[in-house]
């Protein structure tokens, strides 16, 4: 599939010292549901704010469908925006928030009310047409937001953190909606947010930003099985780091000696060395803890004393110290009511185990 | 005690010396105007009386009605251009100028000479409109006049301009606050749905700060309607306005039933121009964000 969005090279610094972008590439093919993720001040949000065209870049080019949209004004670029907070004009019905582009910019009269009916038949607020957005709830602004960036059918749509100002369940309803929105339309998505779960469900690609560069570009399944470096493991869910130096290389497996702890992990094709200094990322639900006078063949194995025992609902997170004094976490899920009963105490001598496979490595950058 | 009791008490307690003020200051001398507006002239008193003859002399008198008429155009001309000088410039502050300190340096110029004594302001245009004023010195110096003109000082142009001058940040204040309570995010989202700059300030940033340009006209129509410092200084016989014949009706001329009825009309006139403000603000007040 041919890109149809494509930023070159782009910097760009606010005042003098800060900058937003640094240098930033990447494209964005016809039809993916592409996440801009990371936290607040990664530029994640200057990116998208100059694909729209409220940002100019100081370097670089972005071209939209083929055409270079470096200098072109917000308001001749083919794409919409759903904005943070909606952004819907208040002194305007629903309708009229609607249709105000087709309206201005000059649509048949008869043309732009069948596109007003059809989007907002699309996300089902025909009912509250005729009302001021105040009067709507915070889901249906949402729609109501949707509804006018699609009514003029753009290329792109971009959303700004369309989810951050609802409630969590509503939140999870509409990570939903949206994604089916996406798949009937097949329009190309792209999503700014800073809410690791929702770039994980929502998108097809993830684009994990750290101080205005781009930290990983990958699927999300990619993103999280096989973070690329420490900040990546990090900002996308929970995990366990051992960092140290690889003391043997053995076909995809590498042992790495960090401190105390001697750990075999997944190579990841990194063509690593011995003498390498690299990071084991293993995730606390892909570890265990095993039975006393379990042998764990295969497994990494490591005594730890509980600290802690967290209740979460599904699973138990069960915060453990190592012989070294790190601190090693393991989820345990609740399956039965009674496996709780069955977990240590805290203060009780355990043993926990890994498997290799299940672990990421990836070159240590420090800190 | 209650505790909602003493809620009430303390409220009362706090209110009352301002109710007081005003109930003394404000609401007496009104009834009393009130009450003088029907009173008979009887010079050199008056008597008092029920009887509307006041206002139908008002009313009868082209001399009289001429006067609410003028200063009606006047307080309207002025409140006209003192929006198109602030509005430009509120806009211009809020929307164009990045630095937040420039903006409120700016900001603040406007402000400023409101510091300065009235009276003081009002008398500046005298010495450049006048006779031998800086305009007409400049326009000789540049050799666009070769004798002094009397054109700019004691017509209706003149007060204008004072007026407009004095008044101009009551008009400008309100303006700018509604600007800048306007997201910023709708602008950027009209020019997102394929609006123009133009346009977009015909249909989303001028409606959104009609509020802002209804109290600012109102409160500069009002002020200059009720002026009687710049008609005397720079408003010559043209320029007279209700105010001065109202003073002259209290002082001079000695017939206070005469200028209490006066009174009462203008009174009654800026009240309704208030209250109109006032539903048509809340009508188009719109819950922003």
């Amino acid at each position: 599939m041919e890109a149809i969005i494509q930023i070159e090279g782009v910097t760009k610094t606010f005042g003098a010292k800060v900058v937003a972008v640094n240098d930033v590439s990447l494209s964005v093919k016809e039809g993916e549901f592409v996440t801009l993720l990371g936290p607040s001040g990664c530029g994640k949000t200057t990116i998208l704010r100059m694909v729209a065209g409220f940002e100019s870049p100081d370097h670089g080019r972005i071209i939209l469908g083929g055409e270079d949209v470096t200098d072109i004004p917000p308001y001749h670029r083919p794409l919409n925006m759903v904005f943070q907070d909606f952004a819907l004009f208040p002194h305007m019905t629903i309708d009229e928030n609607v249709g105000y582009g087709l309206k201005v910019t000059g649509v048949p009269q008869a043309e732009a009310s069948q596109a007003v009916d059809d989007v907002l038949k699309m996300v089902e607020l025909t009912d509250q047409r005729s009302r001021r957005p105040h009067l709507l709830s915070g889901g249906q602004r949402q729609r109501a937001a949707l509804a006018r960036a699609l009514v003029r059918k753009p290329k792109v749509l971009l959303l700004d953190e369309p989810l951050s100002s609802l409630d969590a369940n509503l939140r999870a309803q509409l990570r939903v909606e949206l994604k089916h929105l996406h798949e009937i339309l097949g329009l190309t998505f792209v999503m700014v947010t800073h809410d690791q779960t929702e770039a994980l469900v929502m998108a097809d690609r993830v684009i994990l930003m750290q101080d205005g560069r781009i930290a990983q570009d990958g699927t999300p399944k990619e993103i999280y099985e096989h973070p690329n470096s420490a900040y990546v493991a990090n900002f996308i869910g929970t995990t366990n780091l051992f960092h140290g130096r690889i003391s043997a290389v053995n076909d995809d497996i590498v042992t790495i000696s960090s401190g105390q702890h001697e750990v075999r992990a997944a190579a990841n094709g990194l063509g690593s060395s011995i003498g390498d200094d690299v990071a084991v990322c293993i995730r606390p639900e892909k570890a265990q803890i095993l039975e006393p006078g379990a042998d764990g063949i295969g497994l990494n194995v490591m005594t730890a004393a509980v600290d802690e025992l967290l209740y979460h609902g599904n699973t138990i997170r069960v915060q453990a110290r190592l012989a070294s004094g790190a601190t090693f976490l393991v989820d345990v899920p609740l399956k039965t009511p009674d496996t709780q009963d069955t977990l240590p105490q805290k203060g009780a001598q355990i043993a926990v185990g890994f498997a290799p496979v299940n672990t990421a490595t990836f070159p240590w950058e420090g800190s | 005690m209650k505790l909602s009791t003493r809620r009430k008490l303390e409220k009362y307690g706090l209110l009352s010396a301002p109710l007081l003020w005003t109930f003394v200051f404000l609401f007496i001398p009104y009834i009393l105007l009130f009450t003088y507006s029907f009173y008979l002239k009887n010079f050199p008193t008056f008597t008092p009386a029920f009887q509307f003859g006041n206002y139908a002399q008002i009313f009868a008198d082209p001399q009289y009605y001429q006067v609410i008429f003028r200063s009606a155009w006047i307080a309207g001309s002025v409140a006209l251009l003192a929006l198109c000088l602030a509005y430009p410039f509120a806009y211009f502050l809020v929307f164009k100028i990045r630095s937040s300190r420039i903006r409120m340096i700016l900001y603040m110029a406007v402000i400023v000479p409101l510091w300065v004594s009235y009276l003081l302001r009002a008398y500046t245009w005298k010495t450049i409109l006048g006779n031998e004023g800086i305009l007409n010195s400049f326009l000789i110096w540049a050799g666009i006049l070769s004798e002094p003109s009397d054109l700019f000082l004691y017509n209706k142009f003149s007060m204008i301009l004072t007026l407009t001058y004095i008044f101009i940040p009551f008009t400008m204040m309100p303006i700018y606050t509604a600007l800048e309570k306007i997201p910023r995010n709708l602008t950027e989202a009209s020019k997102d749905l394929g609006v123009g700059p133009f346009k977009t300030f015909w249909s989303v940033t001028l409606p959104l700060s009609m509020p802002g340009v209804i109290a600012g006209m109102t409160f500069t129509f009002c002020l200059a309607s009720g002026d009687f410092v710049a008609p005397i200084l720079v408003g010559g016989p043209d320029g007279f306005m209700i105010a001065n014949v109202m003073t002259s009706q209290f002082g001079a001329a000695l017939n206070w039933p005469l200028g209490s009825a006066l009174a009462m009309i203008m009174l009654v006139v800026v009240l309704s121009i208030i209250s109109a403000s006032d539903n048509f603000q809340r009508a188009g007040k719109l819950e922003l964000g």
